[in-house]
């Protein structure tokens, strides 16, 4: 306990750490019904330090080139010791991440916490998410095996049906005309350069808010939490919080023992597309939806009308927080409660159905 | 820097040098070959309308023979220096016109049966192909008046007169089957000599056409590789393994070793093709050999005779060999895509697999003792890789047993934190 | 007192118990973490090149079967003493090739396929030439290397 008084008193004489301190020992989380929902936020965090760790490991012996990704993947499968592990870790990892994404955003949907004041935490986690996304798509392709990189084919290619500058747009991403090489070394630098320069700001961003303006009441359980006192944060929520992230530890290690993330088989360019392509899981409600629009639809193409769908309803799902008035009011606002059920049951529905083979 | 590095960056350069170098020479002549020998034959004939006249001279461009001192009049006689046709082609200074059928092949076979001749152009050719020619039967029925047999025109063509080595010549390997099917698939044709006519539709099913055709390998056999060319016949019964022996060579070795070399030399029948067949031979696969369905063993033994006896444990000995081989592949793939370190199971499967190779050939000693001994290495090989198959997948379970004590490990604290939690809350 | 006793030994066995797993669980996270940083022993996910044989061992007019990865290669030294190397599996079935000192080429057993120093396909089923591979000589030993 001496040492760490005194770092303390040293790091306080210069920096003055008592309002920081003050702050921490007032801060706490409100007690309602569906208080279990305020875990999700830090569940998600947990994933990405993991994502960020295992990463780091993983780059002190990946190789992003087509001659050498799949082999480097493999050595460290096979010949790092624990290498199986880490990169077991790193993929189950970010497939939880954006699971625990998806529940944090419908909870926070469903107590209209997006409402007038907290737009801005909204917004940075909607960016979050995309990141998200980017970060699956980009990574899921570093491995160069057969799946991912047919996968990272078509998933491409629907950005050259963007109008006007699809084709540019294609040629930017793939570092060429084709997913080749080039590809996977675009990805590459994407995935662990600039994505994670973004998420790190947006992610500050998005705490620092959190913190600033409290944790949120849903409308209706105010009185309810008005009669419990609030949960400090030290140490009570943050106790729970770690147990949590202990069960994510638990989930993780148990996917890994009964699941291991396979290796796949190299990618061939100029092989035939196997079957059954399909991308990662949190893609397949927009891809199966893209593949059900008929082929031209009033002469405009399908995918292209799909893609414009899925941008507009992207555009009104980020500013859900300037359309809920009611919200912002404080008032009950049904209308965005059944908005979000029909989005969470369109998505889950796809998700389960086409797991279970109903488009393929 | 390597030259091939300096091609490749400077690629468009180095094309368009080429492309320079090699239109320079075409630039010094005009582009098409000339007519060099022939004088005033071509001189004339080129000029006529008729295609009858008009054809044979200019097609004589691309032949062989177009060169200083051959031309028309060697085959044609006549004068080639004379101006007035009546005196070029005056049949008594020795213009034959079109020569006979029966006549061609001596005419050929004056300069090519001609070894000092011969030796001024082509040191290397053969001259024998006349002598060789009179032997066949091509050769006999026109020696007996048969005008519908073949001579040398029928297969080397007439005034584009190619080397057998040149690609479009009609006696270039890809193109003899075509070449002899002109008669001999003709059912009309060969009516007359009670021959067969599905010879190559049969040869086009073969693993011979195909690896001609299609793996555009040029030692595989066509139709006068087995059959001759000049001296073409079918070949005897007796020589059909010497035949096949010429490339097949270990097969033949190993066959006349087994117990099926004398019996199949006393009575006379062909060996290879007993169990291969001839025009229609199919790769072979290991279900010709035993007493099962498609077996070909089955067409004289019985599963009783010693003979059978040991050609079912022959086939079974081969049938387990694959078996296993394939079940240790299957398994080995697997543990790779799996992302297990493989490369042991790999050089063993290497090894499994080249004595299985070895044991298809000592198939033909009809041996069981010769193919087991390499049958029961691709299958010690084969449990080797599905040991390391296994070992793999003990790997895995070891990996989660491991995992097993983490994640107690991860209960316990949970729980413990939750008392913990309790406690402080109290 | 007894009561308080046995409260105090609780809430002591309850930190000892939540220490000890924290403490195994870090040392379970951090000793995988330890051992993947290490290096393994083979350094390299692709090798280029390996050491087939040392010159020694390679008296002219012979050969050496050596593996590279799980493929096996062929060093050769030829009756002048050239060191050359190629992939030993045979062209027709794949099958390991070997050299013949009585034929001065190299042999496969498999269906009697020759060829010659240079790897070309000479006699025998075998349809295509062996694929050479880069030799260097550092000291005594024989480096070869698959060119790029």
């Amino acid at each position: 306990m001496g040492i760490a008084k005194k770092v303390f008193d040293y790091l306080d004489t210069r920096y003055e750490l008592a309002p920081v301190v003050e702050f921490a020992q007032h801060k706490e989380v409100p007690r309602h019904r569906f208080e279990w929902a305020y875990y999700f936020g830090g569940f998600t965090l947990f994933f990405f330090i993991v994502q960020v760790f295992t990463g780091i490991l993983l780059l002190l012996y990946y190789r992003p080139t087509a001659e050498a990704a799949f082999e480097s993947v493999q050595f460290i499968m096979t010949r790092v010791q624990f290498g199986w592990l880490i990169r077991s870790i790193h993929s189950w990892s970010a497939n939880l991440m954006i699971l625990s994404a998806f529940f944090h955003m419908f909870s926070v949907l469903f107590m209209k916490s997006y409402a007038k004041p907290r737009e801005l935490t909204w917004w940075t986690g909607c960016l979050m998410l995309a990141l998200a996304f980017g970060f699956g798509f980009s990574g899921y392709l570093l491995p160069w095996n057969e799946l991912a990189f047919f996968a990272t084919r078509v998933g491409t290619d629907m950005v050259s049906k963007v109008p006007f500058v699809g084709d540019w747009l294609l040629h930017v991403l793939r570092g060429g005309e084709d997913v080749t090489g080039a590809t996977l070394t675009r990805f590459f630098g994407i995935h662990v350069a600039v994505l994670p320069m973004l998420m790190a700001a947006l992610l500050g961003l998005h705490l620092l808010f959190v913190q600033r303006q409290g944790i949120h009441v849903p409308v209706g359980l105010e009185e309810e939490s008005k009669k419990r006192p609030g949960m400090k944060f030290f140490p009570s929520f943050a106790m729970r919080e770690a147990v949590v992230w202990l069960i994510g530890l638990a989930v993780l290690a148990a996917l890994a023992a009964y699941f291991p993330w396979e290796l796949g088989i190299k990618a061939d360019p100029f092989a035939s597309a196997p079957a059954g392509i399909k991308p990662e899981w949190y893609f397949l409600f927009m891809f199966e939806t893209l593949k059900l629009f008929p082929a031209h639809v009033l002469g405009i193409e399908g995918e292209l009308l799909g893609l414009g769908a899925f941008s507009f309803l992207g555009v009104f799902w980020f500013l859900i927080p300037v359309l809920d008035r009611r919200s912002a009011r404080g008032e009950r606002s049904p209308l965005f409660t059944w908005i979000g059920m029909a989005a969470l049951a369109y998505i889950a529905g796809m998700t389960i159905l086409s797991f279970l083979g109903v488009f393929s | 820097m390597r030259l091939a590095d300096w091609i490749e960056r400077e690629r468009y350069l180095v094309a368009t040098a080429l492309m320079i170098g090699l239109a320079l020479p075409a630039l010094a002549q005009t582009p098409e070959r000339k007519v060099t020998a022939g004088g005033s034959c071509l001189a004339c004939h080129l000029q006529l309308d008729e295609a009858r006249l008009h054809d044979p001279a200019a097609a004589f461009a691309e032949d062989v023979h177009n060169r200083p001192g051959l031309g028309c009049v060697t085959c044609h006689g006549g004068n080639p220096k004379a101006e007035d046709p009546e005196e070029a082609m005056d049949p008594k200074k020795g213009f034959r016109g079109a020569p006979k059928i029966f006549d061609i092949p001596k005419l050929c076979g004056g300069c090519h049966a001609n070894d000092a001749f011969i030796k001024k152009f082509s040191p290397s050719l053969d001259t024998d192909q006349l002598a060789q020619y009179r032997t066949s039967v091509h050769g006999q029925r026109i020696a007996s008046g048969d005008t519908r047999a073949a001579t040398c025109i029928s297969c080397h063509g007439v005034h584009n007169i190619l080397k057998v080595s040149d690609p479009r010549a009609p006696v270039f390997p890809t193109h003899v089957v075509d070449t002899c099917a002109r008669c001999h698939a003709d059912a009309a044709l060969m009516k007359p000599y009670g021959i067969p006519t599905d010879q190559v539709t049969k040869y086009r099913r073969s693993v011979h056409y195909e690896a001609l055709t299609k793996r555009n390998d040029l030692s595989a056999p066509t139709c006068n590789d087995c059959h001759g060319s000049h001296g073409a016949a079918p070949p005897g019964v007796s020589s059909i393994s010497n035949v096949c022996g010429t490339c097949h060579l270990q097969n033949m070795e190993f066959f006349q070793q087994s117990p099926h070399a004398e019996p199949f030399a006393e009575m006379g029948s062909g060996a290879c093709e007993a169990c291969h067949g001839n025009h229609e031979i199919k790769a072979p696969s290991d279900r010709l050999v035993g007493m099962g369905k498609g077996a070909v063993c089955a067409g004289c033994h019985d599963i009783d005779d010693p003979g059978g006896t040991t050609a079912a444990a022959i086939g079974a000995s081969l049938e387990l060999a694959v078996e296993m081989d394939d079940r240790a592949k299957a398994e080995v793939a697997d543990a790779e895509r799996k992302g297990m370190l493989m490369e042991d199971a790999d050089v063993e499967l290497e090894a499994a697999n080249e004595e299985l190779v070895k044991a298809r050939i000592q198939v033909h000693k009809a041996s069981l003792q010769a193919v087991v001994a390499h049958t029961s290495k691709a299958v010690s090989a084969a449990k080797k890789a599905l040991e390391a198959a296994a070992a793999a997948r003990r790997e895995i379970r070891t990996r989660r047993a491991g995992l097993s004590v983490a994640l107690a490990l991860i209960l316990i604290a949970i729980v413990a934190l939750v008392l913990k939690i309790r406690q402080i809350e109290r | 007192m007894s009561l308080e006793g046995s409260s105090t030994s609780r809430r002591g066995f309850l930190d000892w118990i939540l220490g000890t797993a924290v403490g195994g669980l870090a040392a379970s996270i951090l000793y995988p973490i330890l051992r993947y940083v290490l290096p393994p022993k083979v350094t390299e996910a692709q090798t280029n090149s390996v050491l087939a044989a040392k010159v020694g061992e390679l008296p002219p007019n012979s050969g050496k079967i050596f593996r590279f990865g799980s493929k096996p290669g062929i060093v050769i030294r030829t009756p002048s003493g050239d060191i050359r190397a190629f992939t030993a599996v045979c062209t027709h079935l794949a099958c390991t090739v070997q050299y013949r000192d009585d034929f001065e080429q190299i042999w496969c057993a498999c269906h009697n396929g020759h060829y010659d120093l240079n790897g070309i396909n000479v006699a025998g089923p075998p349809p295509r030439p062996l694929t050479p591979y880069r030799v260097d000589i550092k000291d005594d030993e024989v480096w070869v290397s698959k060119e790029a």
